[in-house]
């Protein structure tokens, strides 16, 4: 699973970094315990302004999953699709 | 910052945005009113009972971020009452520094014992057996604590197999190591203005964010925009402060983008400050004073002076460095202004002194420097820089994190002196600091050298900060070792004249 998290600085304002954070904890975490699919990938990038807070107001943070846009993103939001993904991933298998 | 407090820390960065924008753009601020619907848009509540109070507390947030006082709900009149006294290119706002916005205020009760229906009513009841003041009966509930008995010792809550009993305190009230905080005639939290050392401990800690400092951003940015010359001096925390991907370099060019002519790092001024403690240390004790405390930390500072008066001349005489800093650059700059930017919020108060006023004309956070980033659409990431800033040595720089001004201090001594060997101790939070300075003033803390910061973690941990502290601290290394200067005596800037003889 490939996570970009904007860090512009309307991200930033708004907590990326908080959310990074979050994200580094689970992979040292939960997803290294028994249950959850040793071979469940977290990828996590920080990406430069991804221009979504130019167009549109009040998005930000903004937090890219395997492709999909997340407004508003919350760290419960973004950790709760990691844990999905990362569960489903060993029903599949 | 307190890391989880999301909303709350989003609401205040947003507010201090908004005045950005508001300055920068020349708004009509007789408008402010609409800024909170702006602000809190639709008619839905997000964070409180109904969005008119939402409204009326981010109103109150404004006010404060344009440096004027907090209003209650007494009072009538628009938000942007009183406006065209802060709507000035100076310094304007007067104490209190920190104030509660009653308004936002939920009247937490005091420090309480209480038992919670986790009670079992059990036979052995050992709670009501170690009680020293026989305050606890049992009743047909459970246990009961006659609260007009109770001293508060928590031997109850230790002994209860069921974890029934709580220690309650108000998070505001726990968090201040002053005990600043007190009630008002509806049971909010009120500050003691004598007690406080605007550490803004209470500020990161109130889970509804009733508390707040004010701002002088305003001001800041029109004295910006009328053609001022605005020098900015950078605390050694701003490392990672501005986004992940955001070098010190790029910090930099960035604040020149928002119209200020120059900025310095404030770790200039440390090294001045290791060089003249360093000195002062080995000159004075202990055969003049006992033992000897830093002097960067205002809050620390001010706690002694208030608490401690019979050992305060023990604290370092050297001035701090955000002093030192401003003195370099209005020696050669002297009609700029000069604007402090930290994650601190008593550098706000001690720029109100008399020997500092003169020199730091403004005191802003990162916290509010991210605003203002945000308000002129600047990306720090993306500016081309090139050169590396070079105004701090190792130690200087290595001032954020707690444990480095002592750090820096004992090998500089170490350079004076080889042979002296010295002990030091570092006090993290405010709290700590007041127990350290009891031993002390006892004489239990001599031939120390004591460094005093009212935050935790020191500098990184600041209630202006931008990131956690342990982000920060490990950008903060980094930037230290890349200082061409090992020690402060090397630092090139420093003119010779300003070294201590």
């Amino acid at each position: 699973m490939k996570i970009v998290v904007c860090v512009g600085s309307n991200c930033t304002m708004m907590g990326a970094d908080s959310i990074i954070a979050s994200l580094e904890n689970l992979k040292e975490t939960i997803l290294k315990k028994e249950g959850v699919n040793p071979v469940f990938d977290l990828d996590i990038e920080i990406a430069r302004c991804l221009g979504e807070c130019k167009t549109k107001k009040a998005v930000s943070p903004v937090v890219v999953v395997d492709g999909v846009i997340y407004h508003n993103a919350s760290r419960e939001e973004i950790m709760s699709v990691v844990l999905d993904a990362a569960f489903d991933d060993i029903l599949t298998k | 910052m307190r890391e989880f407090y999301n909303d709350i820390i989003n609401i205040r960065r947003m507010v201090f945005a908004a005045i950005a924008r508001i300055a920068y753009e020349d708004d009509d601020l007789k408008k402010l009113g609409d800024e909170t619907y702006r602000l809190i848009p639709g008619e839905k509540a997000h964070y409180r009972e109904n969005v008119f109070r939402e409204r009326a507390v981010i109103g109150e947030r404004l006010r404060l971020a344009l440096g004027l006082d907090a209003r209650t709900a007494a009072e009538t009149g628009p938000i942007s009452e009183g406006i065209e006294n802060i709507d000035v290119d100076t310094r304007v706002y007067t104490p209190p520094l920190v104030s509660v916005i009653k308004i936002a205020c939920e009247a937490c009760p005091e420090k309480t014992v209480f038992v919670t229906n986790n009670c079992r009513k059990c036979l052995a009841h050992p709670c009501k057996n170690v009680c020293p003041k026989n305050a606890v009966t049992i009743e047909n509930s459970g246990a009961v604590i006659d609260q007009a008995k109770c001293i508060k010792c928590g031997r109850c809550k230790t002994e209860c197999p069921y974890h029934a009993i709580v220690e309650y305190d108000r998070p505001c009230a726990a968090s201040c190591g002053v005990n600043a905080i007190k009630s008002d005639y509806l049971g909010r939290a009120e500050i003691d203005d004598s007690k406080c050392v605007a550490c803004g401990n209470c500020i990161q800690e109130c889970p509804f964010g009733a508390i707040s400092d004010k701002s002088e951003i305003f001001q800041l940015i029109k004295a910006i925009t009328s053609g001022k010359e605005v020098y900015a001096i950078i605390a050694p925390s701003f490392v990672g402060q501005f986004g992940a991907l955001t070098t010190p370099e790029q910090v930099f060019d960035g604040i020149r983008a928002l119209g200020i002519k120059d900025v310095v790092e404030v770790g200039l001024g440390a090294d001045l400050t290791t060089l003249n403690e360093a000195k002062e240390f080995v000159e004075t004790v202990p055969e003049k004073e006992p033992f000897m405390g830093t002097s960067c930390c205002y809050s620390w500072k001010l706690m002694v002076e208030k608490n401690f008066p019979e050992i305060n001349d023990y604290i370092s005489e050297s001035s701090t460095p955000m002093v030192y800093t401003s003195h370099h650059i209005k020696k050669s700059h002297p009609d700029s202004k000069v604007v402090f930017i930290g994650p601190c919020i008593s550098k706000k108060l001690e720029a109100l002194q008399d020997h500092v006023k003169d020199y730091v004309d403004f005191v802003i956070t990162f916290e509010e420097l991210m605003g203002m980033f945000v308000a002129k659409e600047i990306e720090p990431a993306e500016i081309e820089v090139d050169g590396k800033i070079k105004d701090a040595s190792v130690t200087g720089r290595g001032y954020a994190v707690g444990g480095g001004v002592a750090q820096a201090v004992k090998e500089r001594i170490h350079e004076i002196n080889p042979d002296m060997d010295v002990k030091v101790e570092c006090i993290e939070g405010l709290a700590e600091c007041v127990k350290v300075m009891r031993l002390a003033k006892l004489g239990m803390k001599n031939g120390l050298l004591l460094e005093g910061m009212a935050c935790k973690n020191g500098c990184v941990g600041g209630p202006g900060t931008v990131v956690s502290a342990a982000r920060s601290r490990k950008s903060v290394a980094t930037f230290s070792k890349e200082s061409p200067y090992k020690s402060p005596a090397d630092n090139k800037n420093i003119d010779p004249e300003d070294m201590p003889k």
